[in-house]
């Protein structure tokens, strides 16, 4: 009985291998829902966490903690469960090392379907003068939650409690800011 | 009647992107959402949009920090955040000026040809040479760095690109449209009865209702459609002064593209992105290894300087990236970095830019 650790990104790259220490007939069923999922769980993460490093450190994470589960339910309720789980250690990390929360500036230029041709450092170049237009064309609201969440790092909810605003409108606004954004370069 | 839908589908697509990368976050995220998310994200379009995002959320960490707006300005805001800015700037500006941008109202439209008209004309007081439908026979012409809408008689609609020039034929009993240079996107009316036939250069397209965009080279014609399908044949298989004939060719379907020489030799038929293609409405050009050559003949509609390619090397440089149109000097500048030195740029005067390959000297 092994069992690889199924976060990964590409099929063919390998993990080390970690031996479960759950009963077999669990840690198959585990398994297999990690694979089923672990495309959305990275994404998920990632949006979460932004930094894919950070992103499958704390899948595997929850990986294990599953693994160890005495009990573990029944396939569907386990879909939900794997997503709460890494996104309590998802908060617990980011609590504990704010300082770490760096972003991890590798994703951008970390695009194998795309050759990266001397032209893209050009376009890079206009790319920043479009988005710093839109930015500043953002209306006054709106702009700020962006400023908050994005350039502050402040999560939704505090960017919320300071701007006196429901977190759900935050959202609102920096999901439109950044669309625009998007937009503003035919993204 | 096939009227393009007043939200491009890319960038409905983009909104929800936005949207889910957003939601994502929410630390208090119900099952119900996630399972509707990742139900989302099962289509490989969504999917690709969503990675799009994860992306350009740490492209935006290396723009410079926006303004803090004032208390004044955050007090005269009146976005609430319900609708995309994009829609939210329109209608301001429409606020302002009764006034909105032409092409894209009528393509929110979703009624019969004559109502759109009516519309148009309507929404658009003072442009109404854009909007009333064009006599039977016109001939339609800009200038560089120009876009134009024209609406023919049977509720067509043809979008000019710059520097572009086409001559409208439409009868009872044919539509048929010349095209001598440029680009321009083709919105067609529904009607069986009359073919919808457009000539341009050693080619003639036929299409029932559909939305196509041909793109007018030197040596080369480039049709692309983005709604239903159009029948791409040689010239010389209709007659060249009112389009009649019955020409056979090859029948090109949305998302895919064709083009041909000046003797209507065909090229096989691509699958292409869209998007790229019709991005010039938009004032973006952009291309995938694309030829320089190529690049240069679109950037000359748009651009007040003439770019001449000097040799056959440089002319045959591939370039993928953007052109803004409103940045084309700042990309001539930067050519030759673009291109590592390979190539250099000369301005003898403020109206001429000649690029020639370094080593061709």
């Amino acid at each position: 009985m092994h069992h690889d650790i199924p976060v990964t990104e590409n099929a063919d790259e390998s993990n080390p291998t970690q031996r479960g220490c759950a009963a077999p007939a669990h840690s198959a069923q585990i398994e297999q829902i990690f694979r089923e999922h672990n495309d959305s769980l990275l994404r998920f993460l990632r949006a979460r966490l932004h930094s894919s490093d950070e992103a499958k450190e704390v899948a595997q994470e929850a990986y294990v903690q599953m693994l160890g589960l005495d009990n573990p339910a029944a396939v569907n309720f386990m879909q939900g469960y794997l997503f709460r789980t890494a996104a309590n250690i998802a908060t617990n990390r980011m609590k504990l090392g704010a300082a770490r929360r760096r972003i991890d500036q590798l994703v951008f230029f970390d695009t194998p379907h795309e050759t990266r041709t001397p032209q893209h450092t050009l376009d890079v170049r206009q790319q920043l003068a479009h988005v710093n237009e839109a930015l500043n064309r953002l209306p006054p609201l709106c702009r700020r939650a962006f400023i908050l969440v994005r350039y502050e790092g402040m999560s939704f909810d505090d960017a919320a409690a300071k701007l006196g605003l429901h977190p759900r409108k935050v959202r609102r606004f920096v999901q439109r800011a950044f669309a625009s954004c998007q937009r503003a370069l035919g993204r | 009647m096939n009227i393009r839908k007043e939200t491009p589908r890319s960038s409905r697509v983009r909104e929800q992107a936005a949207y889910w990368y957003m939601e994502l976050q929410n630390p208090n995220l119900s099952q119900q959402k996630l399972r509707r998310w990742q139900q989302w994200i099962a289509v490989p379009e969504n999917k690709r949009a969503f990675d799009e995002c994860e992306k350009f959320w740490v492209f935006l960490g290396a723009a410079d920090v926006p303004e803090w707006p004032s208390d004044a300005a955050v007090n005269a805001d009146t976005y609430d955040g319900s609708m995309p800015l994009d829609d939210y700037e329109k209608r301001r500006r429409k606020g302002a000026s009764g006034r909105q941008r032409p092409w894209r109202i009528w393509a929110g439209l979703a009624i019969a040809a004559s109502a759109l008209i009516a519309v148009g004309i309507a929404f658009n007081p003072f442009g109404a040479n854009e909007r009333r439908p064009a006599p039977p026979f016109s001939v339609f012409e800009t200038v560089a760095a120009q876009h134009e809408n024209v609406v023919l008689m049977d509720g067509s609609q043809i979008k000019l690109g710059a520097r572009t020039a086409v001559t409208s034929n439409v009868s009872r009993d044919v539509r048929f449209i010349v095209m001598d240079r440029g680009e321009a996107l083709f919105q067609v009316a529904h009607d069986p009865k009359r073919p919808f036939r457009v000539l341009a250069g050693g080619g003639i397209i036929t299409a029932v209702g559909t939305a196509f965009n041909v793109r007018r080279l030197d040596n080369l014609v480039v049709v692309t459609v983005s709604e239903g399908t159009v029948e791409v044949a040689p010239a010389s298989s209709v007659d060249a002064r009112d389009g009649s004939g019955y020409p056979h060719g090859k029948r090109v379907t949305a998302g895919q593209e064709i083009s041909y020489d000046a003797q209507g030799r065909m090229s096989e038929i691509r699958v292409v992105n869209i998007d790229l293609t019709m991005s010039w409405r938009d004032g973006l050009l952009q291309y995938e290894s694309e030829p320089l050559n190529q690049v240069v003949q679109d950037i000359n509609r748009y651009s007040r300087k003439a770019v001449t390619i000097a040799d056959a090397d440089a002319a045959e440089l591939l370039y993928t990236g953007t052109v803004f149109e409103r940045d084309i000097d700042d990309w001539i500048t930067a050519l030759p970095e673009a291109f590592e030195g390979r190539i250099e740029v000369s301005e003898p005067d403020s109206r001429h830019v000649f690029i020639r390959s370094k080593d061709d000297k």
